[in-house]
């Protein structure tokens, strides 16, 4: 049962940083914002049990405000107002790279081009294994060595996604500047989409969505941009994509259900089902018999993961941490209503307790918080492509963190070092004269 | 150029954070201090709360249907539902008030569990007053008694929280001998039920065949239920008194809120020059 204190604590948390943030930062449109009112809301909205999803108990709800009090008081206390003497002109933005087609642009589309050929080859062999099985044993298969990576695992983890991924981030930043041109940007989401077909999965489209809302928001408080209707109309093809795969992938459950209605449920659960597997986490598995704490190994696992394949050419037993997080939610788990297959999401605050417990929470939560507010900092007083792009990365991660803590991945590693490479060192920014 | 550079100072304040630290240590000592010593009173004049713990295992495990062997192995999916009857059945009438009511019956006077303030019913007639203590006992019984399906392992952890932990144990004993006995009543009843339905049927039917499928039917319903009768659950873990407190976990709150409060404290600071100058606004302008 949730008392009524659980309700006031959680509004006062909520309001108590838009407010700070928005004195120290001067803008409601800042990290702190979005963080509260995301994480503030899907809390909520786990609490009242809307779907039927197993409400957590009052302990995994007080863990969960921990973390937005944590998160809250580092960002806010990093946060800067913008100075006065550092305003951003459209036009410096504009000028420095428009026009400069360099050889190695060339190179950064030519590379795109490659991977939608690539992937166009993986989309026709997915057409023809989609004839003869269903979709839920497609997607169930995609990842496994069965599935349409088979023998390509190298391929699609060092080249397709970095390359997708990284010039989604690039090209969409790039646009915002106006520092590249609209062609590459339709290039890099068509490749999303044909990623997605390919893997019959959402989240490469969720992440594009809410990536272009993300940097949407922040370049429209920063002045370099102004709202217009067909801004809207353009989030809403992704979004038609979204609702027709999630039609196509329905289920038994929701086999009566429209396309609206199940993206609805789909929402809520993706969101809040993750709050249940956390408490089942925390009240399932005991520190010291069941795992043991991972010691900031959990949260920095994507990069023994990127490393991996070279570690284990020298040291053949390396076993990268998230093998250790695997055991506990790679399981297929029953959470009441539509969450009945629910694996892999437990929150990011399942891979900060799995590393030091409710310290671990508080600790890596505040730092998170703190290192957000710096780069939104960096953003305002100094924009760049490079911290545009680490900025979109952070607040999505952050946001995204109600489903699970993506760090522990290697995929937005590689986004941060190729983001780096192409922007700082060796195409868009190289050439910079002021 | 020059004007566009930040320095990391700038982008990264820790310095003129440590800084102004410097400058408001008296305040700065005097949040963690706040923090610590409330979190250190607060810990030593709550009352204590104990758990006893068991885990139960449903009989015939055989029976359930695990979940979709060919749902997808990555994120999140919309599939069928899951069927674990078993299960299910004793999580059901943990849940009900129903079952619950019979405690409320046994322990109304025990203070241990149901602390009843004549003040609390004061004004109201005897029929009011039965409502709402009938209402707040099961409020108070949903609150102490919480379950845990493991479904890696179909078992089932139960457990009582109490402020006296002796009580708690006997509680959680009777809790579950009561458990069993009820559901036991319900199956016995409901196959006395069908029992008596398939024999009537068969009864009234003049075909040979369609009578030997009824009593064969019968028999079936009689050996399936008779499993759940004779065995609803087994106890893998038995109660125990339980050695240590669960609430309040002293040392790891006092550590936790007395961080909680240094990070807080540097929050503070950091808003000090932007309270100042709302403050210097405020009464500058002051209509």
């Amino acid at each position: 049962m949730i008392p009524d204190s659980f309700y006031y604590i959680l509004i006062s948390i909520v309001i108590f940083s838009i407010l700070l943030a928005w004195l120290k930062s001067g803008t409601i449109f800042n990290p702190v914002s979005f963080f509260t009112i995301w994480w503030g809301s899907f809390i909520f909205i786990s609490s009242i049990n809307l779907v039927g999803i197993r409400t957590p108990r009052i302990g995994t709800f007080w863990v969960l405000l921990t973390a937005l009090a944590l998160y809250s008081i580092g960002s806010v206390t990093f946060l800067k107002s913008r100075s006065s003497g550092h305003r951003i002109e459209p036009v410096f933005i504009t000028s420095h790279v428009t026009g400069e087609e360099n050889f190695l642009l060339k190179i950064f589309l030519y590379a795109q081009i490659v991977t939608t050929v690539i992937l166009i080859v993986f989309l026709r062999k997915s057409i023809g294994i989609l004839s003869s099985l269903d979709a839920g044993t497609y997607r169930f298969l995609v990842y496994t060595d069965a599935g349409i990576f088979e023998g390509h695992k190298l391929l699609l983890n060092y080249y397709i996604r970095p390359s997708v991924f990284t010039a989604m981030f690039v090209t969409m930043a790039g646009v915002y500047l106006g520092s590249i041109k609209k062609k590459y940007f339709i290039l890099a989401v068509m490749n999303i989409f044909i990623y997605s077909t390919v893997i019959l999965g959402r989240s490469s489209v969720i992440l594009l969505i809410m990536c272009s809302v993300i940097g949407l928001a922040y370049m429209y408080d920063s002045g370099l941009i102004k709202i217009k209707k067909r801004y809207v109309a353009l989030i809403l093809v992704p979004f038609i994509f979204l609702v027709s795969m999630s039609v196509f992938r329905r289920s038994q459950y929701l086999a009566n259900k429209s396309g609206m209605e199940i993206v609805a449920r789909y929402f809520i659960w993706y969101l809040t089902a993750p709050f249940s597997a956390f408490d089942y986490f925390l009240n399932t598995y005991r520190e010291g018999i069941d795992y043991d704490f991972t010691h900031f190994r959990s949260v920095l696992g994507g990069i023994e993961e990127f490393l991996e394949p070279l570690i284990k050419k020298f040291y053949p037993k390396f076993s990268q941490i998230n093998n250790s997080s695997y055991s506990i939610i790679a399981e297929f788990r029953d959470f009441g209503g539509p969450a009945t297959h629910h694996n892999s999401h437990y929150t990011m605050l399942f891979t900060f307790y799995k590393d030091a417990g409710v310290i671990g929470v508080a600790l890596f939560s505040y730092f998170f918080g703190a290192l957000t507010s710096s780069v939104y900092n960096s953003f305002r007083n100094n924009t760049h492509l490079f911290n545009l792009i680490i900025l979109i990365l952070l607040t999505y991660l952050s946001i995204m963190g109600t489903t699970r803590w993506e760090l522990m991945f290697a995929w937005p590693w590689t986004i941060i070092i190729l983001s780096f490479l192409v922007t700082k060192k060796f195409i868009f920014e190289k050439k910079v004269q002021i | 150029m020059n004007e566009n550079k930040i320095t990391l100072t700038d982008d990264f304040n820790i310095f003129n954070l440590i800084r102004n630290l410097w400058k408001d240590r008296i305040l700065f000592m005097a949040i963690i201090a706040a923090f610590g010593i409330g979190s250190i009173i607060y810990t030593l004049a709550v009352d204590p709360i104990w758990e006893v713990i068991s885990v139960i295992k449903p009989a015939d495990p055989s029976e359930e249907t695990t979940l979709n062997e060919a749902s997808p192995i990555i994120g999140l999916s919309l599939g069928g539902y899951s069927h674990d009857p078993v299960i299910n059945n004793i999580l059901i009438t943990i849940k009900s008030d129903t079952f619950l009511e019979q405690f409320y019956h046994k322990y109304k006077s025990s203070i241990e569990l149901f602390d009843f303030k004549e003040k609390d019913y004061e004004g109201m007639d005897q029929k009011q007053k039965a409502e709402m203590m009938r209402h707040n006992a099961l409020e108070k019984l949903h609150k102490v008694i919480d379950f845990q399906v493991n479904s890696d392992h179909n078992t089932i952890t139960i457990s009582v929280k109490l402020k006296d932990k002796y009580f708690a144990y006997d509680f959680l004993n009777d809790f579950l001998s009561t458990l069993k006995e009820y559901i036991v009543k319900q199956n016995t009843e409901e196959m006395e039920e069908d029992f008596r339905f398939y024999s009537e049927l068969s009864q009234k039917s003049n075909d040979p065949m369609i009578s030997q499928m009824l009593e064969k039917k019968v028999m079936e319903k009689m050996e399936k239920k008779y499993k759940l009768t004779s065995n609803v659950f087994r106890i893998v873990q038995k109660p125990a008194v339980p050695a240590k407190r669960i609430f309040p976990k002293r040392t790891m709150t006092v550590v936790v809120v007395t961080m909680i409060g240094t990070l807080f404290s540097l929050m503070i600071i950091s808003l000090k020059p932007v309270f100042i100058k709302i403050y210097k606004m405020l009464k500058d302008n002051p209509a």
